[in-house]
């Protein structure tokens, strides 16, 4: 795998050819992976702009290193792409699947607040009750129903980031301040004298995980906290600003009144009141960002456990399971009684598992041939 | 450095970055509590500045022709990617190199360092090396910052393995020391592995040494509080039937003095150390034991070790036969400390094949009892722990013998 060392002229890609090749035509994915890096590293070159990073001032450029480790993290650049499919074991459309099952959480209070069977929030609640986590970077709605990343440090706060979010929000952005993180956890928690032993849990999209595990591959400071990965099933995100313009002509409610949305067959948006639209998917067409477009993953891939109401049954979630560790985290969840699986009535559970990856593996389809 | 000092040219070849060995890790050394790098120090880079003396670190023999005073040794030198002649130790290309997590075998890894790093402040020669699995470089062709921020411009990505042949070597000395069971499989059943409180005794050596994770406070790896009591337990994988059948000779001693170093911690610590038999037969050592017994709050309890299992604090629950009264016990405590058996180096099988010297049946270098430096073949001499356990001070004058009798072969006495 290691270069040619004699011939180290090989020009390296920089945040530069990020804004040519990724930024500029629209195919950034917001995640934040290059910023945090880049500030984690305390280069103070290049700054989340809203959704678009951005060179800080006009005097950036010259002071970028030119590392290129930007461009390489970006999980929409394709350089170590192929090193992670091949350390992911990423064969198809779908990607490894230890096991596959519908599951739902068993605490009352998640189940009225979570989407669908509650599961991240009742994992990240496991793993917060068994001390195998520090913290956990989630996202949580703004006052104005705006996604922003957040890092939660115990099981309580985790209840403010339950149920979905369908715009984006630059998860990995937190992970600037990680030394920050690390004296917050020191402060509240225990003895930490190496980076690595900061254990966080993660939750994102399909492309988020994908700049995370490149992140891993390089081994890189800045994600060397994050133990576990959690990928959410992500058919397309929406523009908040679109989304919430087209939200309120078609239903005239503003964010701040709105309590939940969800996606099944059409959009459902619910009010303060509890009133419930219904509004047809394709309505929000105009809003979906544009690298959702050429995106080929629906189910994340490149995760431990992967969540998403799609071909669940009422009030449960889908869980594919993909790594040991995963696995083993998984069952001890459902063993310690946090999860319920659920048991298909009508037909085998081999049976049930194969119509559903067929299913999954349909939807990953329509999505790439969009 | 004997050899050095009566004029003989010694060609020191070393596999890690920095020589010094185990004992550079050790806070302190048995029987007079002394520190052990303050001992070990001046001697390091006296030896690197020893006019007699060249040192190869990241080195390995991998050839060796000729005989008994006429040798010719090839030597393997990895790639370091720092000029040695260049750097100076500052540290800026640790400091802005992205990559964390690279484990660092002197803190017993329990610390982890960047991808160009020291293995420990005053590692000989004084220079950083750069991990070849882990640099970003190396493996992908990007990065490079160490190098854009290297004053001296000592970084050499260009750097390769190169090979040296060495002639006219009289004698060959092989003193590549020791490992320790530190392998799950053997220390699972203790918990090792599974409880954070339960750790070998290099690994509490670090926790106490000053310049350890936790710069000489000591604390539980679990929730970074100062322990009251501990346990030590001894004969970890030794002379068992289903590990290695040896005694491994220094535990019995460097148990008692990590007791007595975390009782200078911490005077309210109560220690347990947990034994088969006690055996303390270099000098001081008996009255060292007594003393730790009298003046360091140890209690010796002769035993055999059922189990251990936790409490939901995670404490370490100790189930033991205890052997005086036939009668099983429990002992909850913060820390288990494992007295982990030394075994031989990793890679010996090979180097010996390499010299073309025997083994014996522990793996260990063959010698005889009555002249415990000479190896199976003529002109190759050992010394310490690869040829069989031992506490420092035996290693000292064992090398100081081989170091003579190299020069009578050499000097032609």
């Amino acid at each position: 795998m290691a270069v040619d060392n004699s011939k180290n002229e090989v020009e390296i890609l920089t945040f530069k050819n990020l804004e040519d090749g990724v930024i500029n035509p629209e195919e950034c994915c917001a995640c934040g992976a290059c910023v945090a890096y880049c500030s984690s590293q305390n280069f103070d070159v290049i700054k989340m702009d809203g959704y678009t990073p951005r060179f800080k001032t006009n005097k950036s450029e010259e002071n970028c290193k030119e590392c290129g480790i930007c461009y390489y993290i970006c999980p929409q650049t394709k350089p170590l792409l192929r090193h992670i499919t091949e350390a992911y074991q990423i064969k198809d459309e779908l990607g490894p699947v230890l096991d596959i099952m519908g599951a739902k959480t068993t605490n009352e209070t998640i189940k009225e607040i979570g989407q669908d069977g509650g599961m991240v929030t009742t994992i990240l609640t496991y793993l917060f009750d068994k001390k195998l986590i520090d913290a956990a970077i989630v996202s949580e709605y703004d006052d104005d129903l705006k996604p922003v990343p957040k890092i939660v440090y115990n099981k309580e706060e985790l209840l403010k980031s339950s149920g979905t979010r369908y715009s984006i929000s630059s998860n990995i952005l937190p992970l600037k301040d990680l030394y920050t993180i690390a004296e917050e956890i020191l402060k509240k928690h225990k003895e930490v004298f190496d980076i690595n032993q900061l254990r966080l849990a993660f939750v994102g999209t399909p492309c988020q995980c994908r700049a995370i595990r490149k992140m891993h591959q390089l081994k890189l400071s800045a994600a060397q906290a994050i133990k576990y990965v959690f990928g959410l099933f992500c058919m397309e995100n929406f523009d908040y600003d679109k989304l919430f313009n087209l939200v309120k002509s078609e239903t005239n409610e503003i964010p701040t009144d709105i309590t939940k949305m969800n996606i099944k067959k059409n959009f459902y948006i619910t009010n303060k009141e509890k009133k419930v639209y219904e509004v047809e998917l394709k309505k929000f067409d105009d809003a979906v960002r544009n690298h959702c477009h050429s995106c080929d993953e629906f189910t994340a891939r490149f995760s431990d456990v992967s969540f998403g109401g799609s071909g669940a049954v009422k009030q449960n979630s889908m869980v594919i399971v993909r790594t040991e560790q995963g696995q083993n985290l998984i069952e001890s969840a459902i063993a310690d009684g946090y999860i319920e699986k659920f048991v298909p009535k009508t037909m085998t559970i081999s049976e049930w598992k194969g119509k559903k990856l067929s299913l999954l593996s349909r939807m990953t389809k329509s999505k790439t041939n969009k | 450095m004997d050899l050095a000092d009566i004029g003989i040219k010694v060609h020191l070849v070393e596999k890690l970055p920095s020589i010094g060995g185990k004992m550079a890790q050790l806070d302190k050394t048995f029987p007079t509590l002394d520190c052990s790098i303050c001992i070990l120090a001046p001697k390091l880079s006296e030896c690197f500045r020893h006019k007699n003396i060249t040192l190869y670190t990241l080195s390995e023999v991998q050839k060796v022709e000729g005989e008994s005073g006429n040798f010719s040794v090839e030597i393997l030198r990895h790639a370091r990617y720092v000029k040695e002649d260049l750097c100076t130790n500052c540290g800026d290309c640790a400091t802005i190199c992205p990559v964390r997590g690279v484990n660092n075998y002197f803190d017993a890894k329990l610390m982890t360092q960047a991808a160009v790093q020291i293995p420990f402040p005053s590692a000989v020669p004084p220079v950083y090396a750069i991990d070849k699995d882990s640099c970003v470089y190396l493996n992908y062709g990007i990065c490079g910052l160490c190098e854009k921020a290297c004053g001296p411009k000592a970084i050499d990505f260009s750097q390769n393995d190169a090979v040296l042949k060495i002639d006219d070597i009289g004698c060959i000395i092989v003193a590549t020391g020791y490992s320790l069971i530190e392998d799950i499989k053997p220390l699972e059943k203790y918990g090792y592995g599974k409880y954070k409180n339960v750790i070998t005794a290099l690994e509490f050596e670090r926790l106490l040494s000053a310049s350890g994770p936790q710069e000489g406070h000591l604390k539980r790896l679990s929730d970074g509080v100062a322990p009251q009591k501990i346990a030590l337990l001894q004969c970890i994988d030794s002379r068992t039937d289903r590990g290695q059948k040896y005694c491994s000779s220094i535990c019995c001693m460097y148990t008692t003095k990590e007791a007595m170093v975390a009782y200078e911690h911490n005077n309210e610590l109560e220690s347990y150390v947990f034994y088969i038999d006690m055996r303390a037969g270099g000098k001081g050592f008996q009255s060292f034991l007594q003393r730790g017994e009298k003046e360091y709050n140890i209690k010796y309890i002769k035993s055999k070790i059922g189990q251990i299992e936790i409490d939901e604090d995670e404490n370490p629950i100790i189930t033991y036969d205890d052997m005086e009264t036939s009668e099983i016990h429990q002992l909850k405590v913060d820390i288990v400390v494992l007295a982990t058996c030394i075994i031989p180096p990793e890679g010996l099988t090979k180097l010996a094949e390499i010299l073309e010297i025997e083994l014996d049946k522990y793996n260990f270098i063959k010698t005889t009892p009555f002249i415990p430096v000479e190896t199976s073949r003529e002109g190759i001499f050992t010394c310490g722990c690869v040829h069989d356990p031992m506490d420092i001070p035996r290693a000292v004058a064992e090398a100081s013998g081989a170091a003579a009798r190299a020069a009578e072969v050499i000097k032609g006495g």
